[in-house]
């Protein structure tokens, strides 16, 4: 780490004398700031019981200021220096540089943040002897300085992925990004926040992980890795190969592998006990990484022309058949991670196994979701084989898309109807969690429904495919 | 020796082919060319050698190396300078050149005399410890040229090297670019500016549509283009008797007379254009000037752009 150049590069700039004193100034105020306004409020007021509670105070108000530090400002700049490159057109330098993926993305989240980690350790020191005098248990205190640490690199790798970007000239960052952050990182610093606010039950707050009992800040430390592992390897892929999606296809599988694996290690314990409607906030859970895994592993129109070449090679300059290219779409892949869910939530229905979960019923439920799921899908799809046609074109399908979730919860609403939003897939959902045994009858309608909708899509997509082999033989 | 050499590079982007089933091959210390119009696929035939664009097809052996498997090596040899480039605004020139030549692995008791040198080539040394964002764009130009010699790679790329500066800045870039010939490093320089490429390769590649339609040394395709060479004579008096002697001689032809002056298409190997001399001069014709009209790029490009809409 020490080697790498990257970080000697950040070195030069950011720890200029001129500009570490400005950090410095504003630094040393705020932490004078803090520790006197507390000193005077235990020595001329009566906040503070003894002199142990002014510490534990002070300690509560470090541990905010280091998450704002750590969480924040450091997020920030890993954030913002892959966008520095594009904007001010060094990017090609950076991309030329003889160092592996890896070296360059620890160069980045390492130098960018040399300022930031200077005074995290400064105030790390602080808080624990903050802990210490006020009595703040030592294995609590390594339990929050682990959390401290692995949110840090969770949230420093997610914002350096969402900011690889080249053909961006815009300084924003990816939406594919901020739509899986704000599924699964935001939930995870939410907890955070909130387990700093109640610090004391922390260290008796324990839960289960399938027969394991784990103290809830180690979970939390462990999920927080789990996501940095997958955010770090999107960095290697994107650092290697320009405009690579998130996942691989095997990625892809494994990453939703790994997160049912931790779902049902959360809910093992409590499914047999809590009955139904817990498991339907297991498949609820679950089904979210199945709804955006699709996004982070989008293969664009122009692999798809690739991969068309390299079929009719494999055939010898034949014509080849549509099959081996569905094999290859972005439906292929969504088809599988929906089986996959689906095995497992048929799987938790079995293993709950009573007599109030009906496994038709269910089974029924899980169809009417894959029907919701490939329209969707499909709709994903248009956007990505008919591009060329119009730029725009994501945008009328994201509408459509908006409007098949929403507009039946509106008409219900209108027309009070207890049965119109059970049309939309977020109304099924809600439905389902509500009430689970749903009449046969909407279910097989709104199967239907989705079924009818699907047609259309398909056959666009269909005829794009054939499209798409015809050009090839243009080519 | 061949030092870079290229099996039907394909690149696609949708249905456009950008650049299709290109083969080259170029040799040590060779400087070639590379010109075409814009949108010819220049640039990415330069970032795919470069190993920043991945080959829709084809491959390519650089210093011995696979292009797409030996990657992080080749970009450790070669030295790229994209089209439209900016530095670190804020770094050095000093911190700058140190912090390429230690990404590039140059041994660091080394370091200080490479970026002495380097300072000195691109005459830059009194602005060794500026901030970058204070120079003006040639000077960023040069610096780029800076950011690669630093490291002594022992192959460059230079894609359009001089756009966007003016005149006075580009003769400044071209001396440095001149120095590198000299010095024998392999280069690809791409422009569609022709002058710009004159006088500084060794080798063309014409690029048109993705493809390479011409390519080869350059006095070879003079040769080849021309087929015939123009033949500039100048007289001291009697022009007119000196323009039928030589209209009279074997496979000349006559184009211009004027006032002393005799412009003749030769198709003849360089023995009979002396022969010519000496008839003239046998002949009692004072013969101030006997040259050879030389085709320049510009000429080249033109004759196989033409004869290519022809096509």
């Amino acid at each position: 780490m020490v080697s790498n150049p990257l970080i000697e590069r950040y070195r030069y700039s950011t720890l200029r004398p001129k500009q570490v004193w400005v950090y410095v100034t504003i630094y040393t105020s705020i932490v004078l700031l803090i520790v006197s306004i507390n000193y005077s409020g235990y020595k001329y007021e009566t906040f503070f019981k003894n002199i142990a509670e002014f510490y534990k105070s002070l300690y509560y108000q470090f541990l905010t200021f280091q998450a704002i530090i750590l969480f924040i400002w450091s997020a920030y700049n890993s954030g913002s220096a892959i966008k520095e490159e594009i904007l001010n057109r060094s990017f090609d330098f950076f991309r030329m540089l003889p160092l592996p993926a890896h070296k360059k993305a620890i160069g980045i989240l390492v130098g960018k943040n040399l300022v930031v980690f200077l005074f995290g350790v400064i105030n790390l020191a602080m808080l624990i002897y903050f802990g210490l005098a006020g009595g703040i248990n030592v294995n609590l205190q390594g339990q929050i300085i682990l959390t401290l640490i692995s949110i840090t690199i969770l949230a420093n790798s997610a914002a350096l992925l969402a900011s690889i970007d080249p053909t961006s000239k815009k300084n924003n960052s990816n939406i594919v990004f901020i739509l899986l952050a704000i599924f699964f990182i935001l939930p995870i610093m939410i907890n955070v926040v909130m387990a700093l606010s109640s610090i004391k039950e922390l260290e008796h707050y324990a839960v289960y992980f399938f027969k394991i009992k784990i103290p809830i800040l180690l979970l939390i430390s462990l999920i927080a890795l789990y996501f940095s592992c997958w955010a770090f390897i999107g960095i290697l892929r994107r650092f290697t190969y320009e405009q690579e999606s998130l996942f691989s296809r095997k990625g892809a599988l494994l990453f939703l592998l790994g997160y049912i694996f931790m779902a049902v290690g959360l809910y093992y314990n409590y499914i047999p006990k809590e009955g139904s409607v817990i498991i339907y906030t297991y498949w609820l859970l679950t089904l979210l990484p199945v709804l955006l895994i699709p996004l982070g592993s989008i293969r664009n129109l122009d692999k798809y022309i690739e991969y068309s070449r390299l079929i009719q090679k494999q055939a010898n300059s034949r014509k080849t058949g549509l099959i081996p290219i569905v094999m290859y779409s972005n439906p292929a892949l969504a088809i599988v991670l929906f089986a996959i869910w689906a095995a497992s939530s048929a799987g938790t229905i079995f293993f709950a196994g009573h007599g109030a979960m009906k496994p038709g019923a269910n089974l029924c439920n899980i169809l009417v979701l894959l029907s919701c799921y490939l329209f969707l899908v499909f709709l994903l799809e248009l956007s990505v084989v008919y591009k060329l046609a119009s730029s725009k074109i994501g945008l009328l399908l994201g509408f459509i898309a908006a409007l098949y979730v929403i507009l039946p919860l509106i008409l219900s609403a209108i027309f009070e109807s207890e049965i119109i939003y059970m049309y939309s897939p977020a109304g099924f959902i809600a439905a389902l969690l509500g009430e689970p045994e749903l009449d046969i009858s909407v279910k097989t309608s709104f199967w239907l429904m989705n079924a009818l909708f699907c047609v259309f899509p398909a056959l666009l997509i269909w005829k794009r495919y054939n499209y798409i082999l015809t050009q090839r033989q243009k080519m | 020796m061949e030092i870079l050499q290229t099996d039907n590079i394909r690149k696609e982007f949708g249905t456009l082919v950008a650049v299709n089933d290109v083969t080259i091959s170029v040799e040590k210390g060779n400087v070639v060319g590379l010109i075409g119009p814009n949108g010819a696929g220049k640039t990415t035939f330069l970032r795919i050698l470069a190993t920043l664009l991945k080959p829709t097809d084809g491959n390519a052996t650089i210093l011995g190396q696979d292009l797409k498997d030996d990657y992080l090596q080749i970009r450790q040899r070669l030295g790229f300078l994209p089209d439209f480039f900016n530095l670190y605004n804020d770094l050095t020139l000093q911190e700058c050149l140190e912090f390429f030549a230690k990404a590039y692995k140059v041994e660091p008791k080394l370091i200080p005399e490479r970026v002495d040198t380097t300072l000195e080539f691109i005459e830059l040394e009194d602005k060794r410890n500026s901030f970058i964002r204070h120079l003006s764009r040639g000077m960023v130009q040069r610096m780029g040229v800076g950011v690669l010699l630093v490291r002594a790679p022992e192959v460059l790329l230079l894609d359009e090297p001089a756009s966007g500066l003016d005149p006075k800045q580009r003769i400044k870039l071209r001396e440095v670019l001149k120095r590198l010939s000299a010095e024998g490093k392999t280069t690809i320089i791409s422009s569609h500016i022709l002058t710009e490429l004159s006088g500084l390769c060794s080798h063309i590649a014409i690029m048109n549509k993705g493809r390479i339609i011409l390519y080869g040394a350059v006095d070879e395709i003079q040769q080849k283009i021309a087929g015939s060479k123009n033949i500039i004579i100048t007289v001291l008096d009697d022009c007119s008797r000196a323009a039928g002697l030589v209209e009279k001689f074997p496979n000349t032809k006559i184009i211009e007379v004027q006032n002393n002056t005799i412009i003749a298409e030769m198709s003849a190997p360089l023995e009979e254009l002396a022969e010519l001399n000496a008839h003239l001069v046998n002949n009692d014709i004072k013969v101030v000037a006997f040259c050879e009209e030389k085709t320049d790029l510009e000429d080249i490009f033109m004759k196989i752009s033409s004869e290519e809409q022809q096509v």
